[in-house]
């Protein structure tokens, strides 16, 4: 994994204005982040924290009202960009009248692509999500997860480097969603960039390197998954087939430094607890916010 | 055709018109456009650097604001420059699913149902075929624009609205698409679907009268050549025109006979590609009697041709004739003549001057008047086939619905769907019914008469109780508001053109009367009509929709 940024935001906000421009919501506030190539990003926060916000402003969907983005080198408003992302929208905001062959073909050709190998990647596509059977009926009859799994389909249609995913695994059973976590693994493992957002903290935790946490539209925590999860209080020794002797030794070890050895075994933390004590502090703290050091 | 001048289109005007319309929109969209964004700016500023220095958050605004401006700009007029024929070619086959699956083609059902039912109201065999033609051709080309225009009409004014608020479109713009493409895209794939719809309502219809009226599709029409027409009076003297005998619309003109007066049509590009198969040139003529006195009732009022070439001072008179009141006299003319000094000469070599033919009309009936316009003489160039007609007037109504889209579907950028169904309706009920009333409002003719200047000027006298007839004093803030007002006016001058004159698209006129529909007064205006509504639909409808963040709310 390099260090490079794929995605650079400086200081990005957003406020939502109604048609006279009378000020409704801030929901985003001074977001600065970096997104490494080849890295799996986690967006985390609770509903209305501004994740959806901060995708949309990253694609050029919405206009940012202070700050800049860039994305793949170029800002945000340039279209050309693109070319190598792949979005999945929160909802699956797609043609209804379409069927799923008749979907993909028509993404496929926004895209600079052959005729053979936008059929080529359709075929593969509808396979992937396990649409096969479904692959000429209109959208208007698919069920949630099917959809979904569509939704999907057309954001991988041109192949990008830089996938753009809100909240994958919503509406999709648990098969879909484990097969959606071993997906991005798969993408991670050809290369890809992948930001996610999700509340599935487990989800996140299986697949993402690095996340960040919003509350109110305000990065709350940034950093690696398994930094964030270390327990600093704890220590845990890994050893393969320790005799019961040396647990001995070591329990006497540890006694001689005055330590206690609580259970032998790895540490019961989680992601879930993380992001509930987070959320937790912020709302008795909501002035602090965390600073973000790597970035700008 | 009776009274009606078809006016050759005037590319010199039109393109005029054009240019001072388009300049002065474009030119307030750009000071609207700009000083949007410097406020926007600024604003911003102010909320970042504090109400503690206005003067500071202007400047920045003035310059954020500026740079911003000229951005926009640049990007948006190479977005309109580089389009991908892919991507709006995919754009406008979806919008032709969309139609379609919309059950827009039901249209065509509608379309069937009437010619089911039209056979009752129309078909009296007992009628002359020959007034039948007129009546079957005027509903088979009514009918095609009222059904083919409501349907476009809702699909261009609803689609991209509707697009936006069901968020589709939201996926669509994550791609790499420009703006301008999913416009133009939109613009096409709607016009695909009518065009569709036109081309097989057209053929059905076309098929129907042939059905109906089994002597149409042995019909030819005419394809007249008109030229130009002066008078003079019963002195000989050149005249604005002849004497009025009594109309209120005076559309023809007279001419009294046994005297020196005379109507002068003068033909421009006159070639042997117009003779008929003899060799002849034909002239067709359609002139109108008025008797002071009962005369010989049995012959009719006489009148004699006379053909002249100016610069070579020949005259050679044509055997005179009775006029055919009612009906359209057709004469054609042998090549060789005899001038008034009884030497022989050729009518194409010796007569025709450059390609231009004079020929004078004169009245040899004494007391008898003989009225004429410009369009009642004219050559009749070889005949064309009805088919060839009909179908060039059913291309007029293509074009008229395609003006329709394009401008609803720019208006529906910016405005939702019952919005923009409303602006372009208006647009549609002005265009029918109120250019004239317009155009005598803006021009100050008839009972609009305008006085008072400008809006400031008008404002200025509003609040000093001026009346509007009394001139302004001179002075500089006089000079001031005037020069201000000069562009509104010169913009309210030509607003009329601001609103397409749908009359130009309609075709029925001619066909129905049995002529073809020229090229100069009938193509060619209604082609420039579309085109000049085109480019600056176009260029708004995209920085609209650009400006947009596409999220419904
Ligand atoms: N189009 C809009 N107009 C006005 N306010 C909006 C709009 N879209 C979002 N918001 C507001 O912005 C804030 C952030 O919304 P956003 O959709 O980014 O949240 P989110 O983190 O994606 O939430 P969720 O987990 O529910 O998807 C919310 O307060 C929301 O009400
Ligand atoms: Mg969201």
């Amino acid at each position: 994994m390099s260090t490079e940024p794929v995605i650079q935001i400086r200081n990005l906000s957003k406020v939502y204005r109604d048609f006279w421009g009378r000020k409704k919501v801030r929901a985003l506030n001074s977001l600065s982040l970096d997104v490494r190539r080849g890295e799996v990003f986690g967006l985390l926060g609770p509903n209305g924290s501004g994740k959806t916000t901060t995708l949309k402003l990253l694609l050029g969907l919405l206009f940012p009202t202070e700050g800049e983005v860039s994305i793949l080198g170029k800002p945000a408003s340039d279209v050309s960009k693109n070319e190598r992302i792949g979005y999945l929208p929160e909802e699956s905001y797609l043609y209804r009248f379409l069927n799923a062959e008749e979907t993909l073909d028509f993404y496929g050709r926004l895209f600079k692509m052959t005729p053979a190998t936008r059929k080529q990647r359709t075929d593969e596509l509808i396979e992937m999500v396990g649409l096969k059977g479904a692959r000429r009926r209109q959208l208007k009859e698919y069920s949630k997860g099917m959809t979904r799994r569509i939704g999907l389909a057309q954001a991988l249609i041109n192949d990008p480097e830089l996938i753009l995913l809100d909240e994958p695994t919503s509406g999709l059973d648990p098969l879909g969603s484990r097969d959606m976590k071993d997906l991005i693994l798969k993408l991670k493992a050809q290369g890809k960039t992948i930001v996610m957002c999700s509340h599935l903290l487990a989800d996140v935790q299986d697949v993402c390197d690095r996340i960040a946490i919003l509350y109110q539209g305000e990065l709350k925590v940034l950093d690696r998954v398994d930094d964030l999860l270390r327990n600093q209080e704890m220590t845990q020794i890994r050893a393969s087939k320790l005799p019961p002797d040396a647990i001995k030794e070591i329990e006497a070890i540890a006694a001689r430094y005055g330590a206690k050895i609580h259970e032998i075994g790895q540490p019961q933390n989680t992601l879930e607890e993380l992001f509930l004590k987070v959320i937790r502090d912020s709302a008795e703290r909501p002035g602090q916010r965390f600073v973000n050091t790597s970035a700008s | 055709m009776n009274d009606y001048d078809p006016i050759p289109f005037n590319w010199l005007m039109g393109f005029q018109t054009w240019g001072i319309v388009c300049g002065l929109m474009f030119l307030g969209a750009v000071i609207l456009a700009f000083a949007l964004q410097v406020l926007s700016h600024t604003l911003q500023e102010f909320e970042q650097i504090g109400p503690g220095k206005p003067r500071r958050s202007l400047f920045q605004g003035l310059r954020n604001g500026s740079a911003a401006f000229a951005n926009g700009l640049i990007e948006g007029f190479q977005d309109l420059f580089w389009m991908s024929p892919r991507r709006v070619g995919a754009i406008s086959v979806l919008v032709f699913r969309e139609s379609v699956r919309r059950k827009t083609l039901l249209v065509l059902v509608v379309f069937a149902i009437c010619f089911l039912f039209a056979g009752w109201f129309l078909s009296d065999p007992n009628r002359d075929p020959l007034l039948r033609i007129p009546i079957y051709v005027t509903f088979v080309l009514t009918a095609i624009s009222w059904l083919i225009l409501p349907a476009v009409f809702l699909l261009s004014c609803w689609g991209l609205p509707d697009d936006i608020k069901a968020r589709s479109l939201h996926t669509v713009v994550t791609k790499p698409v420009k703006r301008s493409e999913i416009l133009v895209g939109r613009i096409l794939g709607v016009t695909m679907v009518g065009t569709l719809v036109v081309a097989v309502m057209s053929v059905v219809g076309f098929l129907w009268l042939v059905r109906a009226l089994p002597e149409v599709s042995g019909i030819q029409t005419r394809v007249p050549v008109f030229g130009t027409i002066s008078f003079l009076d019963r002195e000989g003297k050149p005249a604005k025109e002849g004497i009025n005998v009594g109309d209120i619309n005076m559309f023809r003109s007279y001419i009294e006979g046994d005297t020196a007066a005379r109507a002068i049509w003068k033909f421009s590009g006159v070639s042997p590609r117009l003779l008929n198969k003899d060799g002849k040139l034909v002239l067709e003529s359609k002139i109108q009697g008025f008797r002071t006195h009962k005369g010989n009732l049995e012959r009719g009022i006489i009148f004699q041709y006379t053909f002249v070439n100016p610069t070579r001072n020949i005259r050679a008179k044509f055997q005179p004739f009775e006029i055919a009141e009612f009906r359209d006299s057709i004469k054609p003319i042998d090549n060789d003549l005899i001038d008034e000094q009884n030497h022989p000469v050729k009518l194409m070599t010796d007569i025709v001057d450059n390609g231009q033919l004079t020929v004078e009309v004169a009245c040899l009936s004494t007391g008898q008047f003989l009225g004429m316009a410009r369009p009642d003489v004219f050559i009749r160039a070889q005949d064309a086939p009805f088919a060839a007609s009909f179908f060039k007037a059913v291309l007029c109504i293509w074009l008229m619905m395609f003006l329709i889209i394009v401008f609803a579907v720019s208006v529906s950028t910016i405005v939702k769907g019952p919005v923009a169904s409303f602006l372009t309706g208006v647009i549609i009920v002005l265009g029918v019914f109120g250019r004239d009333f317009m155009q005598s409002l803006v021009t100050g003719e008839g009972d609009h008469k305008w006085n008072g200047g400008g809006m400031l000027e008008s404002a200025y006298r509003i609040v000093t109780h001026m009346n509007p007839m009394v001139p302004m004093e001179k002075g500089f803030w006089t000079t001031v508001v005037q020069v201000l007002d000069t562009p509104m006016l010169l913009f309210a001058g030509h607003s009329r053109a601001i609103i397409p004159d749908f009359e130009t698209f309609q075709m029925a006129k001619f066909v129905a009367h049995g002529y073809d529909v020229p090229w100069n007064s009938g193509l060619l205006p209604a082609i420039m009509h579309t085109l000049a509504f085109l480019v600056p639909c176009v260029v708004l409808g995209y920085f609209c929709l650009k400006s947009r963040e596409l999220e419904s709310k």
